[in-house]
């Protein structure tokens, strides 16, 4: 049993859906991060050390994929779980951020609060 | 009668043909057609270019065949010419020749062998009444004891044949060719004009041969006076050397030297007889050739030694021009209509073609704009449908704190509406995705059992609201494949949803799953309406639902199978059917427990 609380940084650009997310995770008890765009991401990222990243692809500034090749996440961060989470189901983009090095995909209309709090448990129990 | 539907039919004919002209102008086959004419045009030209060609080739070698016979015939008769000319300067050269001298010369030509036709090289003397005593007696002396002048009537002056050679050519001795109009008048026009001259066809003395004869004579004049006037010509006439020609054997003779195997005719009729006694020669098989197709003529005149000759010239074609090379101007045509039909097809092929690129670009482009519409709008719609959900979510799971059991089946109703918006928005991406091929699995390690299992569990509701009773088959260890759980969950949800819809309250749902070595089975099987066999294929066909008249106030939008198929054939699995009317239907998916790939699809 992890006596520190994981870390989850939230990368979604739909305001009410990642004060959603903030909420569910918060309540669980997990460290939180969050950011609108990819851009932002990179600069939280500097000071925040996730275990997770619940990762949009469709967003403005600078997209999922995008913040995956600045962030370079196979090189630099192995240990940090990539959870892409999106309702754009386009196949190229999902290679490419499998590609990059994420974890796992999932469609957000599929996960209620419940089964997404299921998903990250089931990601850290893996780690 | 002109009434009102007479005058229609006039008024529409210009229009009809109007329209039928715009009609064939958007054709296909318009571009073919203009190209088709050009060329057939174009083909006709080429095939009148080549007639003249033909033509005009046939001319030339027709010439050259003509020119190359009147050649012969002029230097055979220049032969004649040159001997008897030095038959004169023999002549002129002493007083008098004697039969001897005459014959030693002649002889030395071998005529009979290379001047076939000669009728005789003879040496005429043209002397006074006073004179003839001595030329009996010059005569006599020379061992010509019957030389006498034939005829024998006493007249001023006479012209009468000395010798004659060959001596088998007949006598010809004493007679007086003066006697004769032709010879005379050629004789005549020898001595004015101091040229050989040559007669019209004539008749041979003594009928010694039945072919027309030519005579060409040259005069011998005393040499010692001017011959400048033709008076003085007159007055200087001694006498005429000739050479007798057999028409028929001298032509003969030519045309055996300038052609082989019948291919050349020839007539040959002097201008200045007229008549039957007009001609001078006509070869062998003439009359035939002159009706023949494939003889070319042409008439040509010679003018030879002071007569006028008309010569009609035939020649088989094959001797003008190869067969072959006649061949050209229909080879030509044929050709060039061939080509015209060949290139007319090809352009048509190739716009056949390009219609068929167009129409497909055109399809599929509004295919494609179809789908970026449908994608679009079901995306944008998502995001609303999922804030929704999870809001509600929140609330239901306790995140916002205890609420009432009348709050929380409000909100369960909510719920439930925006799960079912949220799977419809789901069916129209897929179909737009099936369209275009891009149906994205996000596999993941499941546990298929589990994945039945919960199905069933959200399933009970509506089965027990139908008065189905549920029998489950299920193994007891799970059983784990690579898929995408929420495609397959679609796929499983819709074959449970159809046999609780589809059978009537009260009835009998079972579902099977086995493991069978390399593959796992789940059989969902109904004892409904059942399905017939001919409508099967229906079935998976898209926006289809079969017409059923127990069930047609049964929901449904008709994607549910078509989708379901497509998924479960995605994961390279297979989705069969056995159905009997009235007893039920029996749905079976099969899956490769192997994926093959780790990799996402």
């Amino acid at each position: 049993m992890k006596k520190k609380p994981a870390s989850i940084l939230i990368v979604e650009d739909e305001s009410a859906l990642n004060e959603a997310y903030q909420l569910i995770l918060k309540q669980a008890g997990y460290n939180i991060a969050t950011a609108f765009n990819g851009n932002e991401a990179l600069k939280i990222i500097k000071n925040f050390d996730p275990d997770i990243i619940l990762l949009d692809l469709r967003m403005p500034h600078m997209d999922g994929v995008e913040f995956l090749r600045h962030y370079k996440l196979k090189e630099n961060h192995p240990d940090v779980k990539v959870i892409i989470f999106s309702n754009y189901d386009m196949q190229k983009e999902i290679d490419e951020a499998y590609k990059l090095g994420a974890h796992r995909y999932i469609l957000k209309t599929w996960a209620s609060p419940k089964e997404l709090l299921q998903i990250i448990e089931t990601t850290l129990d893996n780690k | 009668m002109l009434n009102s539907s007479s005058m229609n039919r006039i008024t529409h004919k210009p229009k009809a043909y109007a329209r039928r002209l715009r009609i064939l102008y958007n054709s296909l086959y318009f571009g073919p057609l203009v190209v088709f004419f050009a060329l057939l045009l174009l083909t006709y030209g080429a095939w009148q270019s080549s007639r003249t060609t033909l033509r005009n080739d046939t001319r030339s070698a027709l010439s050259d065949h003509i020119s190359r016979v009147e050649d012969n015939i002029n230097q055979r008769l220049a032969a004649y010419e040159q001997i008897i000319t030095g038959g004169a300067g023999l002549v002129r050269g002493s007083q008098d020749v004697t039969k001897n001298e005459w014959h030693d010369y002649v002889s030395t030509f071998d005529i009979a062998r290379y001047n076939p036709g000669v009728q005789g090289i003879g040496l005429i003397k043209v002397f006074g009444a006073a004179q003839l005593p001595d030329v009996m007696s010059y005569m006599q002396a020379q061992g010509v004891t019957d030389f006498h002048i034939t005829p024998d009537t006493p007249r001023d002056f006479y012209t009468a044949v000395l010798y004659a050679e060959p001596p088998n050519t007949g006598n010809a001795a004493g007679i007086d060719m003066f006697t004769q109009t032709g010879r005379m008048q050629t004789m005549l026009r020898a001595r004015d004009s101091g040229q050989p001259s040559i007669t019209p066809p004539v008749k041979s003395f003594r009928n010694l041969t039945a072919q027309p004869v030519l005579v060409l004579f040259v005069p011998i004049y005393d040499s010692s006076t001017s011959l400048a006037t033709i008076a003085q010509r007159q007055q200087a006439l001694r006498g005429f050397t000739y050479a007798g020609l057999g028409a028929t054997d001298f032509f003969n003779a030519i045309l055996a030297q300038t052609q082989q195997d019948d291919t050349m005719a020839l007539q040959i009729t002097s201008l200045t007889n007229a008549g039957p006694s007009a001609l001078i020669y006509q070869s062998d098989k003439y009359e035939q050739f002159v009706h023949a197709h494939d003889y070319t003529f042409s008439d040509q005149t010679m003018s030879v030694y002071g007569q006028s000759w008309k010569l009609r010239y035939g020649f088989k074609n094959s001797a003008l021009i190869r067969p072959q090379r006649a061949l050209a101007p229909i080879l030509t045509l044929l050709a060039g209509f061939l080509f015209s039909l060949l290139l007319a097809e090809v352009i048509y092929l190739l716009l056949k073609a390009r219609n068929r690129d167009f129409s497909q670009q055109k399809e599929q482009a509004v295919d494609l704009a179809k789908d970026e519409l449908l994608s679009l709008a079901s995306h944008q719609l998502r995001t609303p449908a999922t804030t929704v959900k999870q809001y509600l979510g929140m609330v239901l799971q306790g995140f916002a704190g205890d609420i009432t059991e009348t709050q929380h089946s409000l909100l369960d109703k909510a719920y439930t509406g925006n799960e079912r918006q949220l799977y419809i928005i789901n069916e129209m991406l897929h179909i737009a995705k099936i369209d275009a091929g891009r149906i994205v699995l996000a596999r993941h390690k499941t546990d298929i059992v589990k994945l039945v299992r919960d199905i069933l569990f959200e399933a009970q509701p509506s089965i027990e609201e139908a008065g189905h009773t549920l029998r489950e088959s299920l193994p007891k260890q799970p059983v784990y494949i690579h898929v995408d759980e929420h495609m397959l969950r679609m796929a499983i949800e819709n074959l449970v949803s159809n046999a609780v819809k589809y059978t009537p309250s009260g009835g009998k749902i079972r579902v099977e799953v086995h493991k069978d070595k390399g593959e796992i089975r789940i059989v969902v099987s109904d004892n409904g309406v059942g399905i017939e066999q001919k409508d099967f294929s229906k079935l998976y066909k898209l926006f289809t639902r079969l017409d059923n008249k127990l069930m047609q106030n049964v929901s449904g939008t008709g994607v549910g199978l078509y989708l379901a198929k497509h998924l479960i054939e995605l994961h390279k699995g297979t989705l069969t059917l056995s159905s009997k009317p009235g007893k039920g239907s029996a749905f079976t998916i099969t899956l490769p427990i192997n994926q093959k790939t780790r990799k996402p699809l």
